[in-house]
């Protein structure tokens, strides 16, 4: 199932970005340094999700659920091992911790849910999210009578690694499963599924997996996300934000392709922090403006705009990068 | 007990009024219109800005001309958005995915210009507040009014649907939409016209909203969206009477929890339509 | 497929590395030369440069447009009269300010506040809306050694960071929980004692940091001058009907009803007087006033507003004597409506900011430790900021009252009271 195709040519590359990456925190300022990682974070969420969404066309709008629990599961155990309540333990461990817990969570949501198509599944993946707000929130106020999170302190490098190491795994993660059996069955999945399923794909089992494994890096990014704050509360860290805009940044790209969630997300968040300096009342109007003329006008996204010109592009392989 | 019954009545007869609205127009375009709360919100706005900011006028004549520009807009966006979107779009999938983002976007895009037009501050145009007196218990006069003028309007759309040439034309769109063009039904008349309904629909409820409610802010748009949502689902899509049942059922519980549990109303609603999504998908009363 | 999959795999990965690398060294590079907003680059000082970073939008946002109004007056204010002085440089250099919209969102708080201090280099900063984004950027003040007021803040967690010395440079104003709870317990010892009977007291709190926190100092001290509390619900942000609550209220028989909250305040007294629950006294949190909504045409009259309490006025002034009176003239000009309670402290806390300015300079530490030890001239008379307490105001009382005028009266504590604490009819 997990068979890997990994190509040397893009080893190179690859390597050359991760170096310069890695090699940011000697190289930009403190405010530089916090948009990358911005960037960083909505490469490797919007990557996350056009893994399970956009390869089975099951659009979910949930993402923001794994992330605010991945972030504020990770955020608690630092809170208390700091406090004396819990063992502590080093921090990759603890956000390895919350991944496997949204990783069970999201297969018993995937169980009850992908039977679900369309639409409705998109608003139910969405109401998942706000229940996990709410719940999240309700259990802070009636249970335990405190209000967000206290975290320890961590500097600003560390922040960035954190961020860096989780974007790396996802990207490592989605490539090998993307470019194995295992990618093309949700990708089967996507085109046709009843034809899938009579070619003899077990559907759900790929669904549901696709799925946790999604929901899975999302909270990986919450949990490196984590340590950011010094104090947290469930909006912050349930924002529909984090449902949406991987989303809508796939959607700009391209969903065609896997390069189209990384094409997206950096044009998209540079943009934004952009618009909200230069246009601190407006902003929100425009990038509203903006989401409606790109679905009106450039529906495939930017990939798309490509696709239809110049002869590399428009090979069919394109689409099973 | 008479408290929950009436009161629970109340909202589910706004709620069925919203819903309606939403279920119409999702029931004939097939496509998701998450901004449909929106116009509620824009409706009470229009109703403030006649009776509060300028002209003075009388809440219910406010209610009228919001009506009229609400539905206007309505009639617009569906024109300006979503007809290109149907053109362009290959599929059922990618007409829902990108008509589900735009609507998005036209969510940032109303409730910002709103935002930055009257301010964010909450407001209200609280009107006819007088108590009034039922079996032994009180209740506000505008609750129960906003209850009768809804289930009112709600049965002039039945009617509407029913007996009208136009409404039995939405009708036939959303049982069959193939059949229904074949016999020579103009669709995309029906589709502009199920915008516009929708969001005269919305705008009443709005209208009716900023008077019972003094804390109407730019944001109350996507909880009435969700609201809406969940009646449809419960009743099942193009289902009138199950729509008007999911309203009042929601509208039921809701009231109950906000009695219990004000924290969890969200949270049980989406609860509650979960399950029905994963149980009964065509809605508890749908065929 | 038929095609050279290889040849198409390298020329593709090629490409799509290099336009990753590049765009990111773009990316990077532009923000250097084109993104970086603010200010041209500046040669020796010609404005002050405050920066502002709160809720333009999203969920805060309502209520953030109420209190924050006073840091737009302020700078007009000092502006008008040739702008800031700076000792340093030996004459008033006028205002500027940067704002930014965190979009209600901590995140995006947190790093634009980053941003107005490495980016923009700002002189001064100005506090976000509500206690939670106030708590959460002290961690960046303390870094940056900015020191702030924070306005709209009132927790006991955080405050006794600030008296710890972690936070040194975090000033807060208004009454603290661990204040208010025993000088609302003591107005209704008082009434019970001197006005009419009480026994029952019903609260119910907005389901934030403030809610909770003022909620349960109320309560508690409350109870502990021996009054039943009957009634402790918390209600989230966007309620819209407090019907449920309210009958739970009259049920329950409270002669007093607690809201620790905002301006839904407003919708929960109508819908008191609606349902017919008549307490002997209603007390309201932080400002249900907004203009328009009180006394606008479809607002409430003076008198239907009588006996209602504010416990979040805290510092609180009545506007009834001299340069106050004059001030509240003014303000309902400005802004349409006559002050709330805490209005002139916070117009006051921020003039002791710019006071210090003026006697200590642009220096951020010397500014800090004059804003901890020094007395300040302001509107409400000689004020004095007292890190992790509320600030002490000359003229102000703590807790305030409707008592049929278009101003609230200020009911306590009694020496500073302008008027007797009274019932609502």
């Amino acid at each position: 199932m997990f068979n890997i195709k990994v190509r040397p040519i893009e080893l190179v590359p690859s390597i050359l970005i991760v170096v310069v990456l890695a090699l940011a925190p000697f190289l930009l300022s403190e405010y530089y340094l916090s948009i990358l990682r911005m960037v960083l974070l909505w490469l490797a969420l919007s990557i996350s999700w056009h893994f399970f969404s956009g390869l089975t066309r099951y659009v979910s709008l949930g993402s923001a659920a794994f992330f605010g629990l991945g972030l504020y599961m990770t955020a608690k155990y630092l809170e208390q091992s700091a406090r004396g309540n819990l063992i502590p333990l080093p921090l990759p461990l603890v956000i390895l911790l919350a991944c496997l817990v949204n990783f069970v969570i999201a297969l018993i949501i995937g169980l009850t849910t992908l039977r679900i198509r369309g639409i409705y599944f998109a608003i139910l993946t969405f109401g998942i999210a706000v229940i996990a707000n709410m719940a999240v929130q309700w259990w802070e106020i009636r249970i335990t009578g405190t209000r967000g999170t206290y975290l320890p302190i961590f500097d600003a490098k560390t922040v960035y690694y954190s961020v860096l190491l989780a974007a790396l795994a996802v990207l490592l993660v989605t490539t090998m499963l993307r470019r194995s059996r295992f990618g093309l069955a949700l990708r089967m999945i996507g085109e046709s599924e009843d034809t899938a399923v009579h070619v003899g794909v077990d559907a759900s089992k790929y669904k549901i997996l696709g799925f946790a494994i999604s929901a899975m890096l999302i909270s990986l990014m919450g949990g490196s996300f984590s340590i950011r704050f010094s104090y947290v509360e469930p909006t912050s860290a349930f924002s529909p934000d984090y449902s949406l805009l991987p989303a809508i940044m796939t959607m700009l790209g391209g969903t065609g392709s896997a390069y189209g969630p990384v094409l997206g997300a950096v044009v998209l968040s540079l943009l934004q922090e952009y618009l909200r300096v230069a246009f601190a009342h407006h902003f929100l109007i425009i990038l509203g403006v903006l989401l409606v003329l790109i679905v009106l006008f450039m529906p495939d996204g930017i990939l798309g705009l490509l696709r239809g010109r110049g002869t590399i592009l428009r090979r069919k392989g394109w689409a099973e990068l | 007990m008479l408290d929950i019954i009436v009161g629970g009545a109340i909202l589910g007869a706004l709620f069925s009024l919203i819903a309606l609205g939403l279920n119409l127009q999702y029931g004939v375009t097939r496509i998701l219109n998450v901004a449909h709360g929106e116009f509620v919100m824009l409706g009470a706005y229009m109703t403030y800005l006649f009776s509060s900011l300028i002209l003075g006028l009388n809440p219910f004549v406010s209610l009228l001309i919001s009506t009229l520009l609400v539905s206007i807009t309505g009639l617009l966006v569906q024109i300006a958005i979503f007809r290109r979107i149907v053109n362009i779009s290959q599929s059922s999938g990618e007409l829902e995915f990108r008509s589900l983002l735009a609507s998005f976007g036209l969510v940032f895009v109303i409730q910002n210009v709103v935002r930055l037009t009257f301010g964010a501050t909450h407001i209200g145009v609280p009107y006819l507040y007088e108590t009034v007196t039922l079996l032994g218990e009180k209740f506000q006069l505008n609750m129960i009014i906003s209850a009768v003028i809804s289930v009112v309007i709600c049965l002039i759309l039945y009617f509407i649907l029913r007996f009208t040439r136009t409404g039995q034309a939405m009708r036939a769109a959303v049982e069959e939409p193939v059949g229904a063009q074949l016999v020579g039904i103009d669709i995309g008349r029906v589709h502009a016209l199920s915008f516009s309904l929708g969001a005269l629909l919305s705008a009443i409820a709005g209208s009716l909203l900023v008077m019972i409610y003094t804390n109407i802010t730019p944001y109350i748009g996507p909880e009435y969206t969700f609201i809406a949502l969940a009646v449809i689902v419960l009743g099942g899509v193009g289902n009138y009477v199950g729509c008007m049942a999911g309203g009042f059922l929601i509208g039921y519980i809701t009231y109950a929890l906000f009695k219990w549990e004000p924290l969890l109303r969200l949270v049980v609603v989406y609860i509650v339509l979960i399950i029905v999504l994963v149980i009964k998908p065509r809605g508890l009363f749908g065929r | 497929m038929t095609l050279n999959e290889k040849a198409i795999t390298k020329v593709q990965a090629i490409v799509i590395a290099v336009v990753v690398i590049v765009a990111v060294v773009a990316g990077v590079a532009s923000y250097y030369y084109y993104f970086a907003a603010g200010p041209a680059p500046l040669p020796p000082k010609e404005y002050v440069l405050v920066g502002i970073v709160h809720s333009l939008s999203g969920p805060n946002a309502p209520a953030r447009a109420l209190h924050h109004i006073y840091y737009y007056w302020i700078i007009e204010d000092y502006n008008k009269e040739g702008g800031l002085y700076v000792p340093e440089y030996g004459k008033k250099l006028p205002i500027r300010y940067v704002e930014y919209d965190d979009e209600s969102n901590l995140e995006k708080m947190l790093s634009l506040t980053e941003k107005i201090i490495v980016e923009d280099k700002v002189d001064l900063i100005f506090a976000p809306w509500s206690t939670a984004f106030c708590f959460a950027a002290f961690p960046l003040y303390e870094r940056y050694r900015y020191p702030v007021i924070a306005l709209t803040f009132g927790s006991d967690i955080a405050a006794q960071k600030m008296r710890t010395g972690e936070f040194k440079y975090a000033f807060s104003v208004l009454g603290l929980p661990s204040e208010t709870g025993p000088e609302v317990a003591a107005v209704l010892d008082y009434v019970n004692k001197n006005v009419a009977p009480i026994k029952n007291v019903a609260v119910i709190y907005h389901s934030d940091q403030h809610g909770v926190e003022y909620s349960s100092a109320i309560a508690y001290h409350v109870m502990d001058k021996g009054f039943n509390v009957v009634l402790s619900q918390s209600y989230p942000p966007d309620i819209a009907d407090f019907t449920p609550l309210i009958r739970s209220m009259k049920d329950a028989n409270a002669d007093v009803a607690i809201l620790c909250g905002y301006a839904e305040g407003s919708l929960f007294v109508r819908q008191c007087k609606a349902l017919g629950f008549k307490p002997k006294l209603i007390f309201i949190g932080p400002t249900m006033e907004v203009p328009g909504l009180v006394f606008g045409p479809f607002g409430f009259k003076p008198e239907d507003l009588v006996g209602i309490c504010y416990y979040d006025g805290w510092p609180a002034t009545a506007y009834k004597t001299g340069a106050l009176k004059d001030w509240a003239e003014m303000h309902k000009q400005r802004a349409g409506a006559y002050p709330f309670p805490a209005s002139a402290t916070f117009y006051a806390g921020l003039q002791c900011l710019f006071k210090a300015v003026e006697k200590v300079g642009l220096d951020r530490e010397k500014i800090r430790d004059c804003l901890a030890t020094e007395t300040f001239d302001t509107i409400v008379g000689k004020t004095k900021l007292r890190q992790g307490y509320s600030m002490q105001c000359e003229l102000a009382g703590t807790i305030s009252q409707w008592q049929g005028g278009e101003m609230m009266e200020v009911i306590w504590p009694l020496e500073a009271a302008s008027a007797r604490p009274i019932i609502m009819p």
